[in-house]
């Protein structure tokens, strides 16, 4: 059990760190979004590590993560598959609604297939028991190229019916290029329901039994967050990728019972290397 | 026994003389070599600008005055007065593969090239209005 709130609580400190905004605004400015360039259909293999620090039931929050990524995306007419490590989901699965030369619109649903736990939305494995293969959502996002910005709008609506959770995004984000290292800065705000909150970090009056925690009922959150990064290619076949992201976390998240530290930020610095076929 | 000794001697000669003429279209190849180093600026993107630190290095076999010609532009990088081989540091900065020659100045004969291919990790292509998407 105690492995399990500590597995919990480290998941829920690292997922903080993860931009709320995440989904795949990262992905689009990474892409080079001062040019009318689109990655298209590939695959990318490699490995990460990723540090940081958050709030947690343990210890100081720090916590050191390496593994496999996976990165790729396929379009088939207006219907793509896509799946980034660096974004807050697994899997996408989505169907282009209508693309102009400057807003698009997609359909998604999204399942945590492929999900890190550094990456995740903050509330996926959780205190309650709640897997994080049991993810999946429906939703939306607008996606705008205004100027040499990427600007995000995204809802989430839980599909599963574990707790009919939902989440509003907004991102923007921009890159620039300095000689063949590409930059890029993200800043992003979150909107996610009592209902999602409470399913992961809320104490229900049975868990509330154990005398370790007190009942907690988990409001409305608003999270922040901003992420800097690089992206270098080291070959015609590999990527070395830099991030550092830092976020706000509300206290309607942190204010239960099963954290200790209750820090109210997070810090997060990933590195990863990937070969891209 | 004497024929195979004058047949083995014939032999030897014929290797020699090959062995010379060998290292002669060798070595004239050579002296005509243009030269650069590294072989290929890579960006991220496709239609990025790819930057790139090169070294030319050139050797003709008499002295003369060359020059260093950007042909894919149409433009000179520079020249040599006098010179048989030089060197020069060069800030590539491009969108796709340059070809570069060396020539004698005033003159529009290529003595040698050489290029520098410009190659993305992610291939992509130019947005349409019906189905890009970054991603």
């Amino acid at each position: 059990m105690n492995k399990q709130l500590l597995i919990g609580a480290l998941t829920l400190a690292a997922s903080a760190l993860q931009p709320i905004y995440a989904n795949e605004i990262s992905q689009n400015v990474r892409a080079g979004i001062s040019q009318p360039n689109a990655p298209e259909n590939y695959l990318e293999l490699g490995l990460f590590h990723a540090i940081g620090d958050g709030p947690a039931q343990f210890g100081d929050g720090h916590y050191s993560d390496s593994g496999l990524l996976i990165n790729g995306y396929y379009q088939w007419n207006d219907f793509f598959v896509e799946s980034y490590s660096e974004s807050g989901h697994g899997m996408v699965v989505g169907y282009n609604l209508f693309d102009t030369d400057q807003w698009s619109l997609d359909f998604t649903t999204t399942t945590s297939i492929g999900q890190f736990n550094y990456d995740n939305d903050g509330r996926n494995a959780g205190f309650n028991g709640t897997e994080i293969d049991e993810e999946l959502t429906v939703g939306a996002r607008l996606t705008g190229f205004i100027g040499d910005n990427v600007l995000q709008f995204s809802v989430n609506q839980d599909a599963t019916g574990d707790h009919n959770g939902t989440t509003l995004t907004a991102a923007l984000g921009r890159s620039w290029q300095w000689r063949n290292w590409n930059f890029h800065g993200l800043v992003g705000a979150e909107y996610a329901t009592s209902k999602l909150n409470d399913y992961y970090v809320g104490v229900s009056p049975e868990s509330a039994l154990n005398p370790r925690f007190t009942e907690y009922k988990a409001g409305d959150s608003f999270n922040f967050s901003a992420e800097a990064g690089v992206t270098y290619p080291l070959t015609e076949n590999v990527v070395l990728r830099m991030t550092a992201r830092a976020a706000k976390i509300d206290d309607a998240i942190t204010d239960s019972p099963y954290f200790n530290n209750k820090r109210s930020s997070a810090l997060s610095m990933r590195t990863s290397i990937s070969y891209v076929f | 026994m004497c024929f195979n000794k004058k047949k083995l001697h014939r032999s030897k000669y014929a290797w020699v003389v090959l062995f010379s003429l060998f290292s002669f279209i060798a070595q004239a190849k050579s002296t005509k070599e243009l030269t650069v180093t590294p072989k290929q600026c890579i960006a991220l993107h496709k239609g990025q600008m790819c930057y790139l630190d090169v070294t030319f290095q050139w050797q003709q076999p008499k002295k003369d005055n060359y020059c260093l010609i950007n042909t894919t532009t149409n433009s000179t990088v520079k020249c040599w007065k006098d010179s048989s081989n030089s060197t020069l540091e060069y800030d590539f900065k491009a969108q796709k593969s340059h070809l570069f020659a060396l020539r004698i100045a005033h003159s529009n004969r290529d003595i040698a090239i050489a290029s520098i291919p410009v190659v993305w990790v992610y291939k992509s292509k130019r947005r349409t209005k019906s189905s890009w998407r970054l991603f």
